[in-house]
């Protein structure tokens, strides 16, 4: 692998090889995280940007020191990610009063993340040791004005708008005022500190919408004196030294990815030298390296990691250049291995191209190739990935297997800002799904396996123990979603609120187990007596399986009982819902002119349902359950 | 003077961080020359250096950075007394 060089990117670039211009931007960017390189990424990001699906977001960073030089940093890695960000930065030290006057700046830039980066010696000064001899009494006081203040300031942010909400926590100081006695008294800075945060821990975890940035954690991670330049913070207000900045701009983008759906769902994994040390084809079952003492030890470490990730939802699978009865003998039979060939929702293990066996994993897996994340040791398979598929994550690895664990670890694209249960719970499902595969190929006829599903679909309206979850599929859901609408927690806390409208999920079981929430409908109630469907989406779990049939026939049955005359639906095309385009013409909906200025969108078309006509049925072969939805 | 290459990725550099063609480049460019290169800028030139170079830059030094040509003199400097 040649060293990646600037003139090298802009030769690919004049020479239309605009993929590999952004694979070798990747490696440059990562291997040397410089202002310089930043700058560079962005004046030649906007040349490659036809290859990836691009998104956007305003972000406001409301502060208290200098956090300029972070900015570059930040709309660099965010635009290596796929996301375009336009930032604004407050006034020098006005984070108060741009938070609590948000009508102001906020509004007007119409942000949609706001940053709140105001550090210890600026918030809260008497817990900080250069403020000089500070009575208990008065560092106690401080403390909790400045966390009502921060408090009020949050809240008055997300009362003026929709936007996310970042706040840094505070960090200890680097030299406690009082020496070592500081650890011993419960009135010290640290003690002082570490309420402040366990208090703003609180206060993001029972507002919607606010997370804590552990800047504490992160700048202890990299060490509080090479985090800290104080020449920097005398000259300029400038804490940071030079090479943290890129570090704290990767932080920012672990929520960045998150808010703006950006993350990947699948993680693919190589297997010889990756999830064990050596070659199993070559080394055997005795040879390969995979236990508890160096250097098998590393490759445990991978494992571990891969499996955190599971419970968080991420889908695994493999793509492996091996025999296929070897690989799996290995990953089955070897005493170190933690995972399962259970445990994988896809098998790709043969000698064709890894791009290729990609590809076919997010078809089998039905998520876009952009959901998908690549490990793999070696760096010519890395490459070769990035270059035939820009839009997959591919994690960068060191060349020592110890710092394997802790880069995959680290890598942004696996960060979720909640856990449903429904996410802890995903790799059973979609090991379920590997064996409801198995038997559809089996089924003599479609209806056969339909009928050996034995599916109950139940319908209900969402609550606040499954707003999380719906929420996340509105924001997910990509391919059967009929207008891609994406919604918030707070906002479909609002729409339940309404009371002309219905936010209706589904929860489907089958023989397998239990899929959890897997579908949305929005009805909104109108004074025509027509009723709206704001929303029909489901999870690509579900898909193929009629489960669609079932809701359309159970919501245009609900919408009568209500007394609406006639159900009227949008279709919105986007680049991905083709599954979901002949859905209404499937269910005897028709197309109806509409005034175009209340079109939601250029090339959506309008559909009605007219409730005088005969309704159809849900399928022979679903059990629908309604709780609480009944003709009331 | 300051050697040849140590000047080119000075350039390059300065090219970089404030947008401007490099053949528009000279040692003698300047804060007066190039309005991107205000207080703003010259923490961003610092930071770059620092990370680039390896060198903390006190603020002595940063007094010093009012050319490209007197960024590269000061860069082969720190080079040198490495050696």
């Amino acid at each position: 692998v040649q060293e990646t060089t600037k003139p090298a990117i802009d030769d690919a670039i004049s020479g239309g090889r605009a993929a590999e211009a952004l694979a070798d931007m990747r490696l440059l960017y990562s291997q040397s995280p410089t202002l310089a390189n930043a700058q560079f990424v962005l004046s030649r990001l906007p040349r490659v940007s036809k290859l990836t699906r691009r998104v956007s977001a305003r972000v406001a960073f409301l502060r208290s020191f200098t956090i300029e030089p972070v900015i570059p940093h930040l709309r660099a890695s965010a635009g290596l990610h796929g996301v375009d960000l336009e930032i604004k930065v407050g006034d020098f030290n006005t984070y108060v009063r741009d938070m609590l006057s948000p009508a102001s700046f906020l509004t007007e830039f119409e942000s949609e993340i706001v940053v709140v980066a105001a550090q210890t010696r600026d918030v809260i000064p008497e817990l900080w040791p250069e403020s000089g001899s500070i009575r208990d009494a008065e560092m106690d006081r401080a403390a909790e004005e400045r966390f009502e203040q921060l408090r009020a300031g949050i809240l008055e942010v997300r009362a003026h708008g929709s936007a996310a909400v970042i706040v840094h926590n505070l960090e200890m100081p680097d030299r406690p005022a009082a020496g070592i006695l500081d650890a011993q008294s419960p009135q010290g800075e640290s003690a002082l500190i570490r309420r402040f945060n366990e208090r703003l821990a609180a206060l993001a975890a029972e507002t919607r919408g606010v997370y804590v940035l552990d800047y504490d954690a992160l700048v202890a991670r990299h060490g509080r004196l090479r985090w800290h330049d104080e020449q920097k913070w005398l000259t300029a207000r400038m804490p940071i030294a030079a090479d943290c900045l890129p570090v704290l701009a990767e932080e920012y983008v672990r929520f960045v990815l998150p808010l703006t759906g950006k993350t990947c769902k699948a993680l693919v994994c190589d297997l010889d030298n990756t999830l064990w040390g050596g070659v199993i084809g070559e080394d055997g079952m005795a040879g390969i390296r995979l236990d508890s003492e160096f250097p098998g030890a590393a490759f445990r470490a991978v494992q571990r990691a891969v499996i955190d990730l599971r419970d968080r939802g991420i889908i695994l699978a493999v793509a492996s250049k091996n025999n296929e009865a070897d690989a799996l003998a290995a990953i089955d039979g070897h005493p170190g291995m933690l995972l399962k060939s259970a445990d994988f929702a896809a098998l790709r293990i043969n000698w064709n191209d890894k791009a290729r066996n990609l590809t076919e994993i997010a078809e089998e897996l039905n998520i876009g190739i952009d959901s998908i994340a690549f490990l793999d040791d070696n760096p010519v398979e890395r490459r070769r990935v990035r270059v035939a598929i820009p839009e997959a994550c591919v994690i960068e690895l060191p060349p020592d297997p110890i710092g394997y664990a802790a880069a995959l670890r680290s890598c942004p694209a696996f960060e979720r800002l909640t856990l449903t249960k429904d996410d802890k719970e995903r790799g059973r499902y979609y090991a379920g799904q590997r064996r409801r595969g198995e038997l559809a190929r089996a089924a003599a006829s479609l209806e056969d396996f339909y009928r050996s599903l034995e599916q109950v679909v139940e319908i209900a309206r969402v609550t606040t123990e499954t707003l999380a979850r719906a929420a996340q599929l509105t924001q997910k859901t990509n391919q059967f979603n009929l207008t891609t609408r994406r919604y918030s927690e707070q906002e479909l806390a609002g729409l339940m609120a309404e009371s002309s409208c219905d936010v209706l999920c589904a929860r489907v079981r089958d023989r397998y187990g239990d899929n959890g929430i897997v579908a949305i409908a929005i009805l909104r109630m109108g004074s025509d007596r027509a009723c709206e469907i704001d929303t029909f989406l489901m999870s690509c779990r579900v898909i193929g399986r009629t489960v669609e049939s079932a809701l359309i026939a159970s919501i245009l049955d609900y919408a009568r009982a209500k007394g609406a005359a006639g159900v009227r639906g949008w279709f919105c095309p986007t680049a991905k819902n083709a599954p979901a385009k002949s859905f209404y013409a499937d269910h005897c909906f028709v197309v109806c002119e509409c005034e175009p200025e209340v079109k939601p969108a250029e090339n959506a078309v309008c559909w009605r349902f007219d409730l005088a006509r005969e309704l159809p049925r849900a399928p022979e072969w679903i059990t629908l359950e309604r709780s609480g939805l009944g003709p009331d | 003077m300051s050697s040849p290459e140590t000047l080119e990725r000075i350039r390059g550099i300065v090219s970089t961080l404030f947008s401007i063609g490099i053949d528009k480049i000279t040692p003698s460019s300047s804060p007066r020359t190039i309005s991107a290169w205000d207080s703003m800028g010259q923490l961003t030139l610092v930071l770059e250096l620092e990370q680039e170079f390896g060198l903390r830059i006190t603020p002595d030094l940063a007094e010093r950075m009012v050319s490209v040509g007197a960024v590269a003199d000061m860069i082969d400097e720190y080079i040198d007394s490495r050696k």
